[in-house]
């Protein structure tokens, strides 16, 4: 998929990110998978696009680790939706995984802007 | 399992909650119904492998994918009987007829002795000048043993013809019969006796005198880099035992048994090649059939590692019919062949496998 065109001007997601940046969207207040592609879409400056193939396995794995937890509610519109909600093990989860994001965006960063 | 059924029924739901969401947001910033639910599905993906990819997640699935995999592969058979059980068949008897015959090669001819490392035997016969056949002395003996480092230890063994009357002795342990002479003929009942740790002061070794002992060895590396060395140290100490002859283990089998086990280990090559035939001539019919699925399955979405693995299951599942059918026949003429050789039982087909 990734060698269609359409595809080859979006960033694509470093790995090991996307659980981390779902439990941040999810530490705003509960969302369902679409409107957390809408969150990250809006957050990242319209630059980061999930793709559902990643989004909804991600989530149901987090799901079986207990960081979030899910249930069925309706949306403003009237839709039934299921809604994720980060747990409080989700949290722990989510400051250890932005702990070690800052390390190694520093580390990057370092060897980055040393000089020959 | 009902549980999990209603988790694999609510991510469909979630699939087309997430689509019609998309629609919906799309009608609102002004594109048409149907222009909206369309750029949503391609915006979606693949929603089928969206739904395996998340089902995966959950643990019972490898239930279902047995339960789906039985079910595929009773269809199958139904729907090509023909097929399936020309490739048992085949497969079976290909098996079948190799197994038996690696299994009573392998008893008869190639593990003949019942000893542990029967390469690692050479029996030492000692005849003097004169053609006679001396006693080795057992101060021979013991300089032997001390200066050379190639044997692990040696020993007399003597027919139990010959052992006196009188003569007791503690029995440490009994072998297996083994043929003596070929193939077909039951042993003669003759009894070979051991002595592994033989003293000069013991009795027996006093008593034996009047009979010839022979000499039996046990060597630590390949016997024939040692027997060189062997020799000059035996004729370095008993000058008077002029033509001591080291004969291997190996070679005394070698001797009874070499053409036949030429013959069938040639056996064994050409049944093993035929296995191979066999194989490539199913592999053939297999790929031919499968052909079309793969398309039909590429089309549906299936990844790549999932049509290997279909077809892999697919294969394993024929060979595996095939080999139990196979061990079954082998189980017959193995059965057969013990009435006529000697120390040959059925169930050896087993210690093969």
């Amino acid at each position: 998929m990734a060698r269609k065109s359409g595809y080859k001007n979006r960033i694509e997601l470093v790995q090991g990110t996307l659980d981390m940046l779902i439990l941040q969207t999810l530490q705003w207040g509960p969302q369902h998978g679409y409107g957390i592609v809408q969150a990250l879409h809006t957050h990242s400056g319209e630059i980061l696009h999930v793709e559902t193939g990643s989004l909804y396995p991600a989530l149901h794995r987090l799901e079986r680790q207990g960081w979030v937890r899910s249930q069925w509610r309706l949306t403003e519109s009237n839709q039934r939706a299921r809604f994720y909600q980060i747990t409080v093990a989700g949290k722990k989860q989510l400051a250890s995984d932005h702990d070690r994001w800052q390390q190694v965006v520093g580390a990057i960063a370092a060897v980055m802007q040393t000089k020959p | 399992m009902r549980l999990w059924r209603r988790r694999a029924n609510d991510v469909d739901e979630e699939i087309a909650t997430h689509i019609s969401m998309a629609t919906v947001d799309r009608i609102a910033r002004g594109t048409s119904p149907e222009e909206a639910r369309r750029a949503a599905l391609r915006e979606f993906g693949n929603p089928l492998l969206v739904r395996e990819t998340t089902r995966r997640m959950w643990a019972a699935e490898w239930l279902e994918h047995i339960l789906q995999d039985l079910r595929y592969a009773w269809r199958q058979m139904r729907r090509s009987p023909a097929f399936t059980l020309t490739v048992i068949a085949t497969l079976a008897l290909r098996l079948g007829a190799t197994l038996a015959m690696v299994t009573i090669v392998e008893n008869v001819l190639l593990q003949v002795l019942p000893y542990r490392d029967a390469h690692h035997l050479v029996t030492i016969y000692e005849s003097g000048r004169r053609g006679d056949q001396p006693r080795v002395p057992w101060l021979d003996i013991q300089q032997w043993r001390s200066s050379s480092r190639s044997f692990e230890s040696i020993g007399f063994y003597q027919s139990l013809m010959g052992f006196g009357k009188d003569r007791r002795a503690i029995v440490v342990g009994i072998l297996d019969d083994t043929r003596q002479i070929s193939v077909t003929e039951q042993s003669v009942s003759e009894i070979q006796v051991y002595f592994p740790q033989l003293t000069p002061a013991s009795g027996t070794y006093q008593a034996a005198g009047s009979v010839a002992m022979s000499l039996v060895l046990r060597t630590i590396r390949s016997p024939s880099s040692i027997v060189p060395e062997l020799r000059a140290i035996m004729t370095h100490a008993s000058p008077e035992l002029a033509n001591t002859e080291f004969t291997t283990m190996t070679q005394i089998v070698e001797d009874a048994y070499g053409s036949q086990q030429l013959v069938s280990r040639l056996l064994i090559v050409f049944g093993g090649s035929a296995l191979l035939l066999c194989l490539s001539g199913l592999y053939g019919l297999l790929a031919q059939l499968v052909t079309r699925e793969i398309g039909v399955r590429i089309a549906l979405g299936a990844r790549r590692s999932q049509i290997v693995y279909l077809i892999l299951r697919y294969a394993s599942r024929l060979l595996l019919i095939g080999a139990l059918v196979g061990l079954a026949l082998a189980w017959l003429p193995t059965r057969l062949v013990a009435g006529f050789l000697y120390d040959v039982h059925p169930h050896d087909t087993l210690t093969v496998v």
